[in-house]
């Protein structure tokens, strides 16, 4: 623990002492009531059944659960256009099987300069909105980049599946799934940084 | 009593029903691929995929407006 603090005047103050600590302080200061914040009455096999159903059980937060249901359509999008791929690039285009492959590098490239455009672009926006709106900076401020994948997706997709439809020289396809590939790591990699920092920062 | 540290552990576990949601999703999906690039032909079939992800366009938008408001809602609360 990084930040132990404890306060044995006020036995009513949130004390984050571990456990060893506070049966020492305990038996000091002959305060029964210090206790340590991460001690819980749990026995070992309930803490960890409660821990490990947890995150399910988060998942009955509307917030969590609609993040985790745009989060999961678009990875699952990554994994559809590698099965597509194959039908694309190896069935129409009459690639062999490595360069089929090949092809999904430009979503590789697309998820390297969603990644830098992204960590720019996040910190950019969320100074600028401290800024002008004064205060501290809130987790929302980083948020205003996932718009941006939220229309690169689409886009991407469109682009991509129309242009294979119309048996355009494979090169358009291609370039369509560096948008996808932007896209996705624009919204999956804002949204758990999100979350986390929000319910991080209500209670602390 | 042990809020400072519950909600770190919350935070993870946020994070962890996510990542579970994501690849469950993501398996599932790809097995369901070629039957709908079948069907649809790949125009209609990518489209299909581009307007579900329109619907989800408004998420951030809802996310900014009504955070706050959704989270410290009663309906929502969970006991962990």
């Amino acid at each position: 623990m990084s930040h132990t603090v404890w306060c044995p005047m006020d036995a009513t103050a949130t004390l984050d002492i571990p456990g060893g600590k506070a049966k020492l302080l305990r038996k000091q200061t002959r305060n029964l009531r210090l206790d340590s914040a991460i001690d819980t009455t749990k026995t070992p096999r309930r803490l960890f059944a409660s821990s490990i159903t947890r995150s399910v059980k988060t998942l009955r937060y509307s917030i969590v659960s609609l993040l985790s249901l745009y989060a999961a359509t678009v990875y699952s999008y990554l994994y559809l256009c590698f099965t597509a791929f194959e039908i694309v690039f190896y069935g129409q285009y009459g690639f062999s099987s490595g360069e089929a492959g090949l092809a999904t590098l430009c979503i590789g490239i697309g998820s390297v300069l969603g990644c830098v455009i992204c960590g720019v672009a996040a910190n950019a926006v969320s100074k600028n909105l401290t800024e002008k709106l004064g205060g501290d900076p809130k987790p929302k401020y980083r948020l205003p980049p996932m718009i941006l994948g939220g229309l690169c997706t689409p886009i991407g997709l469109f682009w991509y599946g129309w242009s294979a439809q119309a048996r355009v020289h494979w090169i358009v396809p291609i370039i369509a799934t560096v948008f996808i590939g932007m896209g996705m790591v624009f919204i999956y990699v804002r949204l758990p940084c999100g979350i986390s920092a929000t319910f991080h920062q209500s209670h602390d | 009593m042990y809020l400072v540290d519950a909600y770190t552990v919350h935070a993870a576990s946020v994070t962890a029903a996510i990542t579970i949601f994501q690849c469950l999703l993501g398996a599932l999906l790809s097995l369901a691929g070629p039957a709908m690039y079948d069907t649809l032909g790949l125009g209609w079939g990518n489209s299909l995929l581009g307007f579900i992800s329109i619907v989800f366009f408004p998420v951030p938008f809802i996310l900014w407006i009504y955070r706050e408001r959704l989270r410290n809602a009663k309906l929502f609360q969970v006991e962990i």
